[in-house]
């Protein structure tokens, strides 16, 4: 059996594990538009903010490739495929037959469009190239603004400051982490991170970035001008799906596939960042870019690339946060608007306590029918997996039963 | 391959448990040298309950593994040669995705912003120590293999009346 899997990142790497787990025989080849072994894009602000060495970033160590048997391709980059003839191509022509495809080709970070976006200091965080240049470029900065107001954003303003930067951080939208709080919640990790320093400006766009050579500062839409010499844009992924152009497989927001991650093409599955898959919470087919949905979606279409036929029960939207001690955990539903024509069914419970250290310990619990859907944990989040838990089951909250 | 079984039924909720694992986890291995410890060695068995149901527990070593899904450091890992999850806490950044997703709420955030979890005693060549301080076998190490599943499922309903 020839496996060919195209990334190697998140999900690509618990599919060539667990193919190697099921089929010790067969022919792993692994094709890579990276430079770099199995690394951690999570792991790039931690870098940056000084608290990882770059080593710390691999993720599995340098005898991994042979010890597994994978033929790895570096800076092979996919630009089509033939899915009647079973090859895959890359950009110097090379042809790649497969018998059996995965498709982990990820996301790529959208860019801004304003006049100076192309000036050699406007960044996006991405790669460990990104994440390699910002460094070196730390050191001779004393002002960075950071565009976006998401976790990629915060995550990247928190390492700045780290590193002593004045850091301000332009959002669009009012509040921070929009995708991932409520109200209350992003109103207090706004709070928390401008007590460490932050300068945070709500409700903002950026109109232009400006410097002859190198960036000197950047104009927002109501005129303002912040000085800067380092820009880093965190306005959200794409799927990376360009090279799929012209194959049948099917794209919406991202790569189609079912309960198996196989794609409208057979023999051809999909898995992390690049594919819309099932959300089992919203119940509806969507793209979750987080590294755990990515591992378990690798894992599973890695299973049944070699004929495990196991079922992918869904993703779900979920993320965790850990800004100067304050943790802040959400999963699943958190927001009611979106859903208020639905009506009674839904229901909010909230807590909000004081906590040690003064941080508060806020719970928002949102449920549908008794049946937890969501929710936000900040401040004490230790039992947040319990109730990803009970999200993930679907039963009744006040449920008694015992069955083991 | 034996693993800690919860026998919920025996618990009295005396937490012998939780000094005991504190007390292995220490430098000194003792509890007079332990309660001078700094950081002070922290437990990873939990006894939860309410004083009459009480249910004592610490990580079931889950088939599916969420946790090492979830780790973006390669922190949490399993190794071939026990069949243990594990945590390599050098590698861990304190990011928290595993407690997002453990079911059973059995990872600690320590003191040192790194994650807490049961290794199986490790340094006490695998044998738990919780086990051996719990006075009615309300926690037993045995040899078992489809306990992991049915406990968690139990535990989930159990929790769900009182998570609040
Ligand atoms: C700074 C940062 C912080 C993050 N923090 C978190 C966090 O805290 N929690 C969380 O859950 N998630 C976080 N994420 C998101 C997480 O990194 C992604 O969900 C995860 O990396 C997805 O993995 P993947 O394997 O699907 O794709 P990717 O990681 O995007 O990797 C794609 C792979 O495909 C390759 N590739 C792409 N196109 C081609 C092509 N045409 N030909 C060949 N190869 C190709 C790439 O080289 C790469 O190897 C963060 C991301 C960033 C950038
Ligand atoms: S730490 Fe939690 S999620 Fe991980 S194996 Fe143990 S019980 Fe399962
Ligand atoms: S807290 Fe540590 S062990 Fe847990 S997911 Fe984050 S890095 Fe991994």
């Amino acid at each position: 059996m020839k496996y060919v899997v195209v990334g190697n990142s998140a999900a690509g790497l618990f599919a060539v594990e667990e193919i190697r787990r099921r089929d010790p025989e067969g022919e792993i080849t692994v094709l890579t538009a990276d430079n770099v072994p199995y690394y951690s894009r999570c792991l790039t602000t931690y870098y940056i903010a000084g608290d990882i060495p770059l080593g710390r970033l691999y993720l599995r160590p340098d005898d991994f490739a042979p010890r597994l048997g994978l033929e790895i391709a570096y800076g092979a980059e996919v630009t089509g495929l033939n899915v009647q003839k079973q090859v895959v191509i890359t950009q110097d022509g090379r042809e790649w037959p497969y018998d059996r495809l995965l498709l982990a080709t990820g996301a790529s970070a959208n860019t801004l469009t304003v006049p100076g976006a192309d000036l050699p200091e406007v960044f996006t965080l991405r790669h460990m190239s990104d994440a390699r240049a910002i460094d070196a470029l730390i050191p001779s900065c004393r002002e960075a603004v950071v565009v976006g107001g998401g976790l990629v954003s915060l995550k990247s303003a928190y390492a700045l400051l780290k590193r002593g930067l004045k850091v301000t951080v332009v959002v669009s939208s009012t509040r921070v982490l929009s995708q991932m709080l409520d109200n209350r919640s992003a109103r207090y990790v706004a709070g928390h991170l401008a007590n460490h320093g932050l300068n945070l400006i709500l409700g903002a766009d950026v109109a232009g970035i400006n410097g002859g050579e190198h960036v000197e500062s950047v104009t927002l839409s109501d005129g303002r001008e912040l000085a800067a010499q380092l820009v880093i844009v965190g306005k959200g992924v794409r799927p990376n799906t360009g090279y799929l152009a012209g194959s049948p497989i099917a794209v919406g927001q991202g790569i189609q596939v079912n309960d198996r991650l196989e794609t409208s093409a057979p023999n051809v599955y999909a898995a992390g960042d690049v594919a819309e898959t099932w959300d089992r919470v919203l119940e509806k087919y969507t793209v979750n870019a987080t590294w755990p949905n990515a591992t378990a979606q690798g894992r599973i279409a890695g299973a049944n690339m070699t004929g495990a036929g196991e079922r992918y029960l869904g993703s779900m939207g979920f993320n965790s946060v850990d800004f100067f001690g304050l943790s802040v955990i959400s999963a699943g539903v958190v927001k009611l608007p979106a859903l208020a024509n639905e009506g009674s069914a839904w229901q909010v419970r909230e807590q909000w306590k004081p906590g040690p250290w003064g941080i508060p310990a806020y719970q928002r619990l949102v449920f549908k029918d008794e049946i937890l859907k969501g929710y936000v944990l900040l401040g004490d989040t230790s039992r947040a997996g319990i109730l990803t838990g009970l999200i993930r089951e679907g039963k009744p909250y006040r449920s008694r039963v015992m069955e083991a | 391959m034996k693993q800690i079984l919860v026998r919920a039924e025996n618990c009295l909720g005396c937490k012998s448990c939780e000094l005991a694992c504190a007390v292995a986890h220490s430098e000194s291995k003792t509890l007079y040298g332990a309660v001078f410890e700094s950081p002070k060695p922290q437990q990873r068995v939990f006894v939860e309950g309410d004083g009459v149901f009480n249910f004592p527990l610490q990580c079931r070593q889950c088939t599916d593994r969420p946790c090492v899904h979830a780790c973006m450091a390669g922190a949490m890992y399993f190794d071939e040669e026990t069949g243990l999850v594990q945590c390599d806490r050098v590698r861990c950044v304190g990011c928290w995705m595993c407690v997002m997703v453990c079911p059973f709420g059995v990872i600690a955030q320590g003191e040192d912003h790194r994650a807490v979890k049961c290794d199986r005693c490790r340094e006490l060549d695998y044998q738990p120590a919780c086990v051996e301080a719990c006075p009615t076998k309300a926690l037993q190490f045995v040899p078992v293999s489809r306990f992991t599943q049915s406990g968690r499922k139990s535990y989930l309903a159990q929790i769900a009346k009182e998570v609040e």
